[in-house]
């Protein structure tokens, strides 16, 4: 076994650290959100696929680069610690991995497309009526003659307002199925608003929304196919929280050393080394536990299922003490937006609630292995 | 990275499991079931088995009589003998520890003059550390050896020295040189424990165990050649030492096993009800598997990386001593919560008939006096092998470069 990166691996890290480095500075993020941006930025998107980031997952027949969970892991900590906030994780992973196990030919080909970011693709799966749940969805598909007509209403798409194509999800007569839907179909309506993060998310709205038979992308086994790739997504999550609190835990020990109080430095007080240290301790125990999912995330689904769960668990608890914890240690300058700190709180609460949040996924946890 | 287990390792795993499983004697396993400490007859029975297969030492390289395992091995051994209540050797910690440091800095003689006794458990050695004003504060201690012609005379007090009372040699931080820096003038000495002047005397712990002593030296002769390593050189070995200590303390294997007792305790219907119907403790033990996973994976890390973590290195080992601590005594609590009015009784170990005074009610679940005894000496978790807040001290100053 070994818990080191890989040249490739480490490659990549390097690559996302200096285009952070050169292109996407706090300063930069923070000029971004004081400018009252209108939505997601095609052109940045258009960077980043460049760099690549978007094809790591798709194969390499497809127009990918054929990696990895494990590699699109190290790229997600590293946008984590570098507080790269685009909707690279469902447009990367969850699109992806969905589009690659789909049973229509037609989904598959825009695979090469959504490498090279020409084609922009969101997920809508959330409903306001669900958390965190795909049983019993709202959203229906009808068949008719030549097709399906949608109907119904979906929450929180991040990337959205720009998405070309939208993966839906909506029950059939039979069971759940997972659509490609054109964002500018007759019948589709979108509102944006900004996320905590700076990301742009939409609401969408389905009014009869004729499609095609070809747009159905996966209509048998959907619940296996979209529930492993959540829990990608969701480990995906728990990398990229990883590298939040790795850098929380940078900054906040930076300002403890160089924040003067009583004569002295913050540093030398023992109760916030100490704290520092359980922090230190959480964020570790936070990479094992990710270690441990990440080696089951292509097990039979009970034991990937619950090994997902016990991880995101620790994580989440891990994310939301480290974040607490790394703006009180700022003092009031924590509360500050000028900081990084607080960016880093804001990111890191949304991902301890991406795909399943505590309660949910202790729930989860509990059923498969304490009542089993 | 790569985090699937090799093929070999599961070989390795079956072939312990087999061993271990067919080798344990069923009355050893038995009382360990119970929860109650192995006794001392046990604990020889079980590592003169061990030795004979070999496998005395799982942490020592093949050199000098180990098993040459790599520490993920080590560390699969531990878990299965875990799995199968075999004692846990805590009374070899003394003596696995002390063989590393003899190995790496003690002279020819002594690595022949003490590492076969080590291996078959003929000697046994425990550590004189802590000291009445020196715990925590460990370079503090004052304990002295002055040099007088071929020996040192060796004068003062050690205290929650573990298993003195049946080790033979004593592996002890004595003060040589009284005007350096604290840490400067320590060194270590080998001292028989039948020595003339030293006295033994044992502390009875809050679960009515025999585990640790107090150990005076009065005008004790040792000889000069007893000295490991160089003089005044005593910190930095104990350091060494403690730092092996350190990935060992998690335990994370005994509290898999006591989880597995944790759900059969809960399984169990006591005062009309089973635990585990309700959803609260449900809950509770959900999250403890799903920390202690994280830890056992923090643990397989260590393994894999050990030495290669950098400075870092120590911090994650004193994180591994903290969380591994807290879980043990998680468990243990949790075990209490399931226990619920049967901790009360005051319980006394099976030979002295495990009950005071005459009545003893039939539905004492059978399990009950040996989980409580193992419950109150968790305690010590948290304080032994440097206290919690020494590992949170030890992690600022590593991972952050602090003061």
């Amino acid at each position: 076994m070994n818990f080191e990166f890989s040249k490739d691996q480490l490659i990549l890290r390097d690559g996302i650290r200096r285009f952070v480095d050169e292109r996407y500075s706090f300063e930069s993020r923070r000029q971004r959100v004081k400018s009252k941006s209108t939505g997601t930025d095609r052109a940045m998107w258009a960077q980043i696929a460049e760099l690549g980031w978007l094809a790591v997952l798709i194969p390499e027949e497809h127009g990918g680069l054929g990696w990895s969970i494990a590699d699109a892991c190290v790229m997600f900590q590293e946008l984590g610690r570098g507080l790269v906030s685009e909707p690279i994780m469902d447009s990367a992973l969850l699109a992806v991995r969905i589009l690659t196990r789909a049973d229509s030919v037609s989904a598959r080909l825009l695979l090469p497309k959504i490498a090279t970011g020409e084609v922009f693709i969101s997920v809508a799966l959330g409903e306001a009526g669900l958390r965190y749940e795909q049983k019993g969805l709202s959203t229906r598909a009808i068949p008719i003659e030549g097709g399906y007509k949608l109907t119904g209403k979906k929450i929180l798409v991040a990337g959205g307002d720009v998405a070309d194509r939208l993966i839906v999800s909506a029950g059939t007569d039979s069971e759940l199925a997972l659509f490609d839907v054109l964002a500018i179909s007759d019948g589709v309506e979108r509102r944006a608003y900004r996320l905590l993060d700076g990301q742009w998310a939409v609401d969408v709205t389905f009014k009869d929304v004729v499609l095609p038979h070809e747009s159905l992308i996966i209509g048998s086994q959907t619940t296996e196919i979209l529930d492993r790739a959540i829990d990608e997504a969701a480990l995906g999550c728990s990398a990229e929280a990883i590298g939040c609190m790795d850098r929380v835990l940078e900054i906040t020990a930076e300002y403890l050393r160089s924040r003067q109080q009583f004569g002295r430095a913050l540093a030398d007080f023992q109760v916030l080394q100490h704290r520092i240290a359980d922090l230190f301790i959480e964020t570790e125990m936070a990479r094992s536990a990710f270690h441990s999912a990440l080696s089951a995330i292509d097990s039979p689904v009970a034991t990937r299922q619950a090994a997902v769960s016990a991880a995101r668990v620790r994580i989440d608890q891990a994310a939301h003490k480290v974040g607490n914890q790394g703006v009180h240690l700022h003092g009031g300058m924590g509360m500050a937006m000028e900081y990084p700190i607080g960016h880093y709180y804001r990111r890191l609460i949304m991902l301890a609630r991406a795909y399943g949040d505590t309660e949910h996924h202790l729930e989860r946890y509990e059923r498969l292995k304490i009542r089993a | 990275m790569n985090l699937t287990i090799p093929i070999e390792l599961e070989r390795f795993r079956i072939e312990v499991r087999e061993f271990v499983r067919a080798a344990l004697p069923t009355d050893i396993a038995c009382r360990q079931r119970e929860g109650w400490p192995p006794t001392e007859t046990d604990l020889r029975r079980w590592f003169g088995i061990l030795a004979a297969q070999g496998w005395s030492q799982p942490d020592w390289p093949k050199e000098h009589g180990g098993t040459g395992w790599d520490p993920l091995q080590s560390y699969i051994f531990e878990d299965e003998c875990a799995a199968a209540d075999a004692p846990h050797l805590s009374w070899r910690a003394g003596s696995s520890l002390v063989g590393p440091v003899i190995y790496t800095f003690g002279s020819n003689a002594q690595k022949a003059r003490y590492l076969p006794k080590i291996l078959t458990g003929e000697e046994l050695w425990c550590q004189g550390f802590s000291e009445p004003n020196s715990g925590s504060d460990l370079a503090s201690l004052r304990t002295s050896a002055v040099r007088d012609g071929d020996e040192f005379v060796v004068n003062g007090q050690k205290i929650w020295t573990s298993e003195a009372h049946i080790a033979n040699l004593i592996f002890a931080l004595v003060r040589t040189d009284r005007d350096a820096k604290p840490q400067r003038g320590i060194s270590c000495l080998a001292i028989e424990i039948e020595s003339p002047g030293v006295t033994v005397r044992p502390i009875s712990t809050i679960d009515n165990g025999r585990h640790v002593n107090e150990v005076f030296f009065n005008d004790v002769r040792v000889p000069a050649g007893n000295l490991i390593g160089e003089l005044n050189k005593g910190w930095t070995y104990a350091k060494f030492l403690l730092g092996n200590e350190r990935h060992s303390n998690a335990l994370v294997q005994r509290t898999k096993r006591e989880i597995r007792k944790l759900r059969d305790l809960a399984g169990q219907t006591s005062f009309g009800e089973r635990f585990i119907d309700k959803p609260a403790f449900r809950r509770s033990l959900a999250q403890l598997e799903i920390d202690t996973n994280a830890l056992e994976w923090a643990v397989i890390r260590a393994a894999c990386t050990h030495g290669a973590l950098g400075g870092r290195d120590m911090a994650f080992a004193s994180g591994l001593k903290v969380v591994g601590s807290e879980l043990q005594q998680r468990v243990a609590d949790l075990q209490l919560e399931v226990l619920g009015p049967w901790v009360s009784p005051e319980f006394l170990e099976p030979e002295e008939g495990a009950w005071h005074g005459t009545f003893r009610p039939a539905e004492v679940p059978v399990d009950v006096p040996g989980t409580m005894t193992k419950a109150l000496f968790r305690r010590a978790a948290t304080i032994y092998g440097g206290a919690n807040e020494i590992q949170r001290g030890i992690i600022w100053r590593s991972a952050f470069g602090g003061n």
